[in-house]
């Protein structure tokens, strides 16, 4: 394990993500989402990258949803599908991926070695 | 004031200010005790009472002791103004590393209007669970950014209507990814074994 990185906006009460990672030797977890404080309900996708060669993987998102008392963790059957036509598609896509997106490293340097926000006084 | 010394047992709290008992039907988790937290101390924080006095306040020591264990050095600026409560900074130097924390709370009419903010860079939390006896292998930093503002009809209901931001980061150095790279999972590996029993994948 690298980092764990939790980035969030705050504004009348609804918290949403400006950065949400996990970041490991093998692969890196991409976090979308939102809490809402006033009616506790939340609503976050987490969508993994592997690192390195990653041909026929497996990358299903994980969805939690819920509210803040009561969390439920799940995969979609539409990620499910998209994931296997991405695994089915890799040869071709991840070339690509790399090319647009560039490697990441393995030692998460680029997200773990300064990854908070500049403190505005 | 200022003290080389504090210890914290001479310090019992106040019959009035200690926890209520738990009913039976009241939330637990880490957001029932923040409700019962931010319900005291809208007690203790009574317009009544903060508009009773001014005072400021100044507390540096040098070391913290909770019977024979150094805990903390710190300092903390406290000012109580027409009812107005300031705190900054509460600086607590503690053996991981240093939090620093500033609030501000005011009464105006029927409602509260607070602000905070903590800062705590590279914090080694290892050490301090180690020393509370919660986990032997617990090792890693940890850095927090928050800056939160709000007003509310009472303090329990500040961050439904907070704005501000949380920056939180983890540096775990025995924490394993396991489960994490599991999820990225690579079928041809995994179904190889099916094919040939002999070699595991790597």
């Amino acid at each position: 394990m690298n980092c764990i990185v939790g980035r969030f906006d705050l504004a009348d009460g609804d918290l949403s993500d400006d950065k949400l990672l996990i970041d490991t030797t093998a692969v890196r977890i991409l976090g979308t989402g939102r809490a809402n404080l006033a009616t506790e309900e939340l609503e976050f996708v987490f969508h993994p990258r592997p690192k390195g060669l990653a041909l026929f993987r497996l990358q299903t998102p994980l969805r939690v949803t819920g509210d803040l008392g009561n969390q439920k963790f799940g995969f979609e059957r539409s990620d499910m599908v998209e994931s296997v036509l991405r695994l089915i598609a890799s040869p071709i896509l991840l070339p690509i991926e790399r090319l647009t997106l560039g490697p990441l490293p393995r030692d998460g340097a680029d997200v773990c070695a300064d990854p908070m926000r500049a403190v505005v006084r | 004031m200022a003290a080389p010394s504090i210890q914290i047992d001479d310090f019992p709290w106040p019959p009035g200010l200690t926890e209520p008992p738990a009913q039976p039907d009241e939330g637990g988790g880490l957001r029932g005790s923040a409700s019962r937290l931010a319900g005291r101390t809208d007690r203790l924080l009574s317009a009544a009472f903060l508009r009773r006095f001014d005072a400021t306040l100044d507390v540096n020591t040098k070391e913290v002791l909770s019977g024979s264990d150094r805990l903390a050095d710190g300092a903390l600026h406290l000012q109580l103004r027409d009812g107005h409560l300031h705190v900054d900074p509460a600086v607590v130097n503690l053996p991981g590393g240093t939090m620093r924390l500033s609030i501000s709370y005011d009464l105006k009419g029927s409602e509260v209007e607070f602000a905070a903010t903590a800062q705590v860079e590279r914090f080694d939390y290892g050490i301090i669970a180690r020393r509370l006896g919660r986990a032997k292998d617990l090792r890693g930093l940890f850095s927090l950014d928050l800056k939160l503002k709000g007003t509310a009809p009472s303090l329990d209901a500040i961050m439904r209507n907070a704005n501000g931001r949380l920056d939180i980061a983890v540096w775990p150095t025995e924490l394993r990814s396991g489960v994490f790279n599991l999820w990225s999972v690579n079928l041809v590996l995994q179904l190889l074994p099916l094919i040939d029993p002999v070699r595991s994948p790597r």
